[in-house]
């Protein structure tokens, strides 16, 4: 895929890539597939002494590397882990990471981590809070961080920002850039009445360096981001609508449960190309964009029990545990 | 009360929010929790001066989001780590245990390779009293002892290469890189007069791991990993060996003077009194030590006494 000239934060536009995942390990070891690039979840590896780590290392000599973490917590009111942020710098020096990536939101307070993404109420003191750890951050790991906007499912009434306006001052006083999931986009604002295309126009453009596309569940109530199927045409849509405003930039499919073969996901995130086309401009799609929440229809045909077995479906948390080889 | 919506500590918030979707019987319970009450004192009643709802789902629905996955990808996590003792437990069983672990033992690590770290000795701990021993919870206790024992050696520290560190790249094979460490050849070893080689102390593999148990777990485990039922097992005393060679983790069965030897060596005994430790004759003791240098349990040898190997194996006697 030919590569945009246009950077963000002087980071490249390497192409559609892949999430790193343990399940297609042998694949990727045995077929060096055209991929442009790999996204690694960083917890996976920062301890990693064994195959994970091995493999890592054939992959890392063969594609761009970017570390997307999820354990940074950077909105919580502990103390930054300075051990965590070692690990992190020396495997992203290790890996030759392209850039180093995390999300707004807290994972856990009082020593303990949830292992979810939770949200922040989006106002002034909670943007000094978590600015001023961006900052530390960017300074310990010695380059800019990348942050990405994460699925919610509850507001706080103490927010007096929108969560566009809170990313956009995040990156005006840290500069630090922006990992826009569209997906997510979807997802939040489904859950919280909103705009999405509103969500995406108001942000600073020129600080995305990335977009993350994943699919997702819908309960008819609500939408939870399992990362667990296709990107849906809404989603392709408000992904156009990036592409146009940004001109393009590093493009990841995330899939992290009911995972298929390496294949058909490697083949969804190519599904790009099409979209980003100007022959993608059906009808149906297109006008379903207009309008924000209305727009946003439910589409499933699950049954009553599927949609009560999967709101009580784990949100996906793609720092997995790997299982071990044995051999007796 | 309702709580006030001005100057409301993020660190209170976070506490709050926190314990409610972390709470083992739900929100609401999570809502009248102490801890969630002392970070911010609300009524259930009053949740939407904290939560809005939205459209379709009220606050507390929302909320309850969050604390059904809590419990959800923790326990899909628990079951990745310890498939074989979830299906000799049972999805139920598993379940409840499964949750009362967690809400007893919550994450403290920024990953979830960490999350079962402590689940063997939460079973060994709530072990029932009443029942005699060994018995079907030390059966238990014995498969998840090894599951996590296996994921440890897995992704540990290992003999494929040399590292100066957990991250570092690998570089270079292990073998007489350590400057107090011989490498464990019978080029080395013939060095030695037969003195010598009687008082040397070997270097255990870092991926070296002993256990002794009450029942053959491990192969409970590799029946459940073949995707046949598990059966039920009668108590044996049983000697494992666990190692990683390849990044495939290995394991094997040793005989009880065997194991004593082992863990003699492991401990950093000198190999004199590891082998009058395990009674074991001349011969035995011959093909044993050949057999476990082959399988590379053992990565090299020390002749000074006083010194200690730098060992992170550890033994575990149930």
């Amino acid at each position: 895929m030919p590569h945009s000239t246009i950077s963000r934060l002087g980071l490249p536009n390497l192409g559609l890539g892949v999430g790193l995942r343990a399940a297609h390990y042998p694949y990727i070891i045995q077929h060096q597939p055209r991929v442009d690039w790999f996204e690694i979840i960083s917890e996976n590896y920062m301890d990693s002494q064994g195959r994970p780590r091995h493999v890592l290392e054939q992959i890392a000599e063969c594609y761009p590397i970017v570390m997307h973490g999820v354990s940074l917590s950077i909105g919580s009111t502990d103390p930054l882990d300075f051990d965590y942020l070692a690990k992190l710098k020396r495997l992203a020096e290790w890996t030759r990471a392209v850039w180093v990536s995390d999300h707004i939101c807290w994972t856990g307070v009082n020593g303990l981590n949830g292992h979810d993404l939770l949200p922040l109420p989006y106002n002034e003191a909670t943007l000094q809070h978590v600015a001023d750890r961006v900052i530390q951050v960017q300074d310990y790991l010695e380059r800019p961080l990348v942050l990405e906007n994460p699925s919610s499912y509850i507001t706080f009434r103490d927010s007096t920002m929108t969560e566009w306006d809170f990313a956009t001052a995040l990156c005006q006083e840290t500069g630090c850039g922006l990992l826009l999931d569209v997906n997510n986009v979807f997802v939040s604002c489904f859950n919280h009445d909103l705009d999405p295309i509103e969500f995406i126009r108001s942000l600073p453009h020129e600080r995305i360096v990335q977009f993350h596309l994943a699919g997702h569940t819908h309960c008819g109530t609500h939408i939870i981001d399992t990362h667990d199927n296709i990107v849906i045409d809404r989603v392709w849509e408000l992904y156009r609508l990036a592409h146009e405003l940004t001109g393009g930039v590093s493009t990841l499919l995330e899939w992290d449960a009911n995972i298929p073969d390496f294949e058909t996901v490697h083949a969804e995130v190519l599904k790009a190309r099409a979209v980003t086309s100007e022959s993608f401009t059906q009808h149906g799609i297109k006008s379903s964009l207009h309008g924000g929440r209305a727009a946003i229809r439910v589409e499933t045909t699950t049954s009553v029990s599927d949609l009560h077995r999967r709101r009580t479906q784990a949100i996906p948390q793609p720092s997995s545990f790997i299982t071990a080889e044995v051999e007796s | 009360m309702t709580a006030s919506l001005a100057n409301r500590p993020l660190h209170a918030l976070q506490t709050w929010l926190q314990a409610v979707v972390t709470h083992p019987l739900g929100v609401a319970e999570g809502i009248a929790s102490k801890t969630a009450q002392a970070a911010v004192p609300l009524d259930i009643a009053d949740i939407e001066s904290l939560i809005g709802r939205s459209h379709t789902l009220d606050s507390v629905e929302r909320l309850a989001v969050y604390g059904n996955a809590y419990f959800a990808r923790l326990l899909d996590c628990l079951a990745d780590e310890f498939p074989t003792t979830k299906q000799v437990l049972g999805d139920d069983a598993f379940t409840a245990l499964g949750m009362q672990y967690i809400h007893a033992c919550p994450s403290q690590s920024y990953t979830l390779n960490s999350l079962g770290c402590r689940f063997p000795d939460y079973l060994r701990a709530t072990r029932p009293e009443h029942v005699s021993h060994p018995s079907w919870p030390d059966f238990v206790i014995d498969l998840a002892t090894l599951e996590r024992t296996y994921s440890e050696v897995f992704d540990g520290p290992g003999i494929e290469f040399e590292r100066q560190d957990s991250i570092g790249p690998p570089t270079r094979p292990v073998f007489g890189s350590t400057p107090s460490c011989e490498p464990l050849t019978p080029t080395a070893l013939h060095t030695l007069t037969p003195s010598e080689l009687i008082h040397i102390i070997l270097v255990p593999a870092p991926c070296l791991r002993l256990l002794k148990l009450d029942f053959p777990a491990h192969e409970a485990i590799t029946a459940a990993r073949q995707g046949t039922e598990v059966p039920a097992f009668a108590p044996e005393p049983t000697f494992l060996v666990v190692t990683r060679r390849d990044f495939v983790v290995r394991r094997s069965t040793v005989t009880a003077n065997e194991f004593t030897v082992l863990q003699a060596l492991v401990n950093g005994e000198p190999l004199s009194l590891a082998l009058q430790a395990g009674t074991l004759t001349a011969a035995e003791a011959t093909m044993s030590f050949e057999r476990w240098a082959q399988a590379r349990w053992f990565i090299g040898f020390r002749k000074a006494v006083a010194a200690r190997p730098n060992c992170s194996s550890g033994i575990h006697q149930s």
